[in-house]
């Protein structure tokens, strides 16, 4: 089980350009928010902790109960224990059953279980009528909740949602925002989260990670961030000044 | 009766006949095309994974090689074969000029760069969500290719079609290499060749229906697929 997520003066460049330079520690089970202006480099932050891109520079620990690993980009047991949805996530061109599968085949889980697994998550996302429907055939709704229960059969140790719910209509929104406080209630994991929702921000978390021109500038209690914001640049944010 | 009716009527009597001569030239096409079909899609496989997948100095220019060669005239194909096969050539030795062997590997030489430099291009140009929604569920590099391809099989099916495409359609080097022997590397493009200048339309005529059924075989095997899928 991981226990906490450290990196350590991450650097990202793209195109000469610096995108990424902090320092975070996730060592909590509770829902973590980040928040930020458009490029103030959260979903690169979420590609890296989620052992998907590798920095430039800098170091990230994961630590479970018995050990810390160093940058383990290459550890494939460590990054089944994670898991990413994006925005608009790519569905395969499959069916919903087939998509929801992949992960835990990949995982070669029991496969005697398997079809009972997938169709109590599916059932939790409400898409047991669309099981065998091709994923990319559903609505954007229907296709963002089957990306979520593709990662929530594999019953991560950390889920990482980035904007989960962008472009979505209210009764989806609402669904899959259930559906993420149910999981971390019932598993009592961590769930780090990119939205840029201020509402959805409150609502969800537990803490917020405030994010500016590649940095972290604050990390606090999501009450305290909104109640009162230690910087002057989280003050603009929270005021619409800077967007 | 005019020229054509009477040349179409005999190649429909020369098929419905069981033509015994027809059908070891379609024979001949079939294996030989099929052969080189396998060792084509076994090379472009081992091309393909390299390029995905190793690092390796000259890989742009190998990437620029493939692309050059999907133009490849196929009478260069033959000559060049012909040089290196021939008595005199550096693998006189294994004797394989006017053998199906010898058009074996000129057919896999021409529709190789073309399965590879398709498929590889419908690779690069793929969504890179698809290859990262893999990766984020846990897929190694390797696994998320797979389904990166299963993916794009349409796109892949159809550069295997092409390169298929290629190979039946082929004349210069198979007659080059193979010599046009009749019963051993007689086969249906060089036979149409052959006789439309002799003068005996009919059987160029019923090996050129029997060519576009197979064409359009495989096309209609292809969009069954398709619409299975």
């Amino acid at each position: 089980m991981i226990k906490k997520i450290n990196g350590m003066q991450l650097e990202k460049q793209y195109g000469g350009k610096t995108v990424l330079s902090c320092s975070l520690q996730v060592d909590s089970d509770g829902i973590f928010c980040i928040i930020g202006p458009n490029g103030s480099g959260k979903s690169t932050l979420l590609r890296i902790i989620s052992l998907l891109e590798k920095p430039d520079s800098g170091e990230l620990v994961i630590a479970d109960h018995s050990q810390s690993f160093v940058n383990p980009f290459e550890n494939l047991n460590l990054r089944r224990k994670i898991v990413l949805v994006s925005s608009h996530s790519r569905l395969f061109h499959d069916t919903v059953f087939n998509n929801v599968v992949y992960g835990l085949k990949l995982r070669k889980k029991d496969h005697r279980n398997l079809r009972e697994q997938v169709e109590r998550t599916v059932k939790m996302v409400g898409l047991t009528h669309k099981i065998n429907t091709i994923a990319t055939d559903l609505s954007s709704g229907e296709q963002q909740r089957t990306a979520i229960a593709r990662a929530l059969v594999l019953d991560p140790d950390v889920l990482f949602l980035d904007e989960p719910t962008v472009s979505l209509d209210p009764e989806n929104t609402k669904l899959i925002e259930n559906l993420i406080l149910d999981w971390n209630k019932k598993e009592g994991k961590t769930i780090v989260l990119v939205t840029h929702s201020l509402f959805q921000a409150q609502t969800l978390s537990d803490f917020i990670i405030f994010m500016y021109q590649g940095k972290i500038v604050e990390l606090s209690e999501t009450k305290n961030f909104f109640r009162a914001p230690r910087t002057e640049l989280g003050q603009q944010f929270i005021s619409g000044k800077i967007y | 009766m005019s020229f054509i009716e009477e040349s179409f009527f005999k190649a429909f009597s020369l098929i419905f006949s069981v033509n015994t001569e027809l059908f070891q030239i379609i024979r001949t096409s079939l294996a030989v095309s099929g052969t080189a079909m396998i060792l084509a899609l076994l090379v472009s496989a081992g091309l393909i994974y390299l390029l995905e997948f190793r690092k390796f100095p000259g890989k742009t220019l190998l990437i620029t090689l493939i692309n050059t060669l999907m133009g490849l005239p196929p009478v260069v194909v033959g000559l060049l074969l012909y040089l290196l096969l021939s008595r005199s050539g550096p693998l006189g030795v294994l004797e394989l000029l006017y053998t199906p062997t010898a058009m074996i590997f000129a057919q896999a030489i021409l529709a190789t760069p073309i399965i590879t430099g398709l498929s590889f291009a419908a690779i690069r140009s793929a969504d890179p969500a698809i290859k990262l929604a893999a990766l984020s569920l846990g897929a190694t590099e390797f696994q998320a290719t797979c389904r990166l391809v299963l993916e794009l099989r349409y796109s892949i099916l159809a550069s295997v079609v092409a390169g298929l495409g290629r190979l039946m359609a082929e004349v210069g080097a198979v007659l080059m290499v193979g010599g046009n022997i009749a019963g051993y590397t007689r086969m249906m493009t060089t036979s149409i060749v052959m006789e439309a200048d002799k003068g005996d339309f009919e059987l160029a005529i019923a090996l050129g229906i029997i060519l576009l059924l197979i064409a359009f075989t495989i096309n209609g095997a292809l969009h069954f697929l398709q619409k299975r899928t």
